[in-house]
C-alpha cells in the first residue's frame, strides 16, 4: 500500500470503519510511513480535543420524552402514502366521470327547474292569486321565483351530486 | 500538609477555559452540513452508516463532509489565535 491508497483509508481507520483486511494493511503502512502516521495521530488528537473541550449536553429524561412524543406526533400527522401504481390514469378517468355526472346533472337541473316553476305557477293559480298567474313574473321583486329560482335550486342539487354526495340530494329541491 | 498536584492556579484555569471555548467556537462556526456530521461522529460516536441514515445523505458524502469539517477546523483562524495575548499566532 502506498501513501495515495492510504490517504483515504487513514480517516476510515481512525473512525473504526475498515474491515480486518484493510485494517491490517493500513497498520502495516502506518508503521513504515511517518507522514501517514502523523496524519493518523493528528486525527486522534483532534478527536480527543473535541471530546474534551466541546460542551456536550445530555437531555434530561423529561426533555427526551417530550422530543420523542413530538416525533411520534409528526410521524402520525404525515404518514407515508405510497403512490398508487395500478391506476395511473385515475385522475383523468375520474375527471371524465365527474364531467359526465356534471352534464347529466345540469340537464336534470334544467328539467327540474322548469317543472318546479310550472308547479309553483299552478299552485298560485289554484289559490286565485291574480298576479302570480304567470310563473315567469315574480310576484315580489325581493323574492326569486320562476324557472330561474327552480334552476338555481336544482343546480345546487346537481353540484352536490357531482361533488360526490352519492345519491341525489332530495333536500336541496325543497 | 502536601499541596494537591492536580490543583491549578487561577491563571492556568482561565487559560484552559478560554482554550476550550476557542475550540467550541470553532466547531460552532462550521457550516451546518459539516458541523452535523462532525458532532454525530465525534461526540455521538455514530458510525458512517448511522450518520448517513440520520442526515439522509450517502455514506460517501458523510466521509467527504467529515474530512472537510476536520480540515476547516484545523485551519480555523480561531484555533490559531493565542488566548493569552489575543493575537494570531
Amino acid at each position: 500500500m502506498n501513501c495515495n491508497e492510504a490517504g483515504t483509508l487513514v480517516a476510515k481507520y481512525a473512525d473504526g470503519e475498515v474491515d480486518s483486511l484493510q485494517g491490517r494493511s493500513i497498520e502495516q503502512h502506518l508503521r513504515g510511513c511517518a507522514a501517514c502516521a502523523a496524519k493518523h495521530q493528528d486525527l486522534l488528537a483532534l478527536r480527543a480535543q473535541i471530546r474534551a473541550e466541546v460542551p456536550y449536553f445530555t437531555a434530561t429524561p423529561a426533555l427526551r420524552e417530550r422530543v420523542r412524543a413530538l416525533l411520534a406526533n409528526a410521524q402520525d400527522a404525515a404518514p407515508a402514502r405510497p403512490r398508487p401504481q395500478r391506476d395511473r390514469w385515475r385522475w383523468l378517468t375520474g375527471g371524465a366521470r365527474c364531467r359526465l355526472h356534471g352534464n347529466r346533472a345540469r340537464l336534470g337541473a334544467r328539467h327540474c327547474g322548469y317543472r318546479l316553476a310550472r308547479e309553483r305557477g299552478r299552485r298560485r293559480r289554484g289559490r286565485g292569486d291574480a298576479r302570480s298567474g304567470d310563473a315567469e313574473q315574480p310576484s315580489d321583486p325581493g323574492r326569486i321565483v320562476g324557472p330561474a329560482h327552480g334552476q338555481a335550486v336544482a343546480f345546487r342539487a346537481a353540484r352536490l351530486f357531482a361533488a360526490g354526495a352519492g345519491s341525489w340530494p332530495a333536500k336541496a329541491l325543497r | 500538609m502536601a499541596a494537591d498536584d492536580t490543583a491549578v492556579g487561577p491563571e492556568q484555569a482561565a487559560l484552559r477555559s478560554s482554550e476550550s471555548r476557542v475550540l467550541a467556537d470553532a466547531v460552532a462556526e462550521l457550516p451546518l452540513a459539516f458541523r452535523e456530521v462532525l458532532v454525530l461522529r465525534e461526540l455521538e460516536e455514530l458510525s458512517y452508516k448511522e450518520i448517513a441514515r440520520i442526515a439522509d445523505i450517502p455514506v460517501g458524502t458523510v466521509m467527504s463532509r467529515l474530512a472537510r469539517a476536520r480540515g476547516l477546523l484545523r485551519r480555523s483562524p480561531l484555533l490559531h489565535c493565542d488566548p493569552r495575548t489575543d493575537v494570531r499566532r
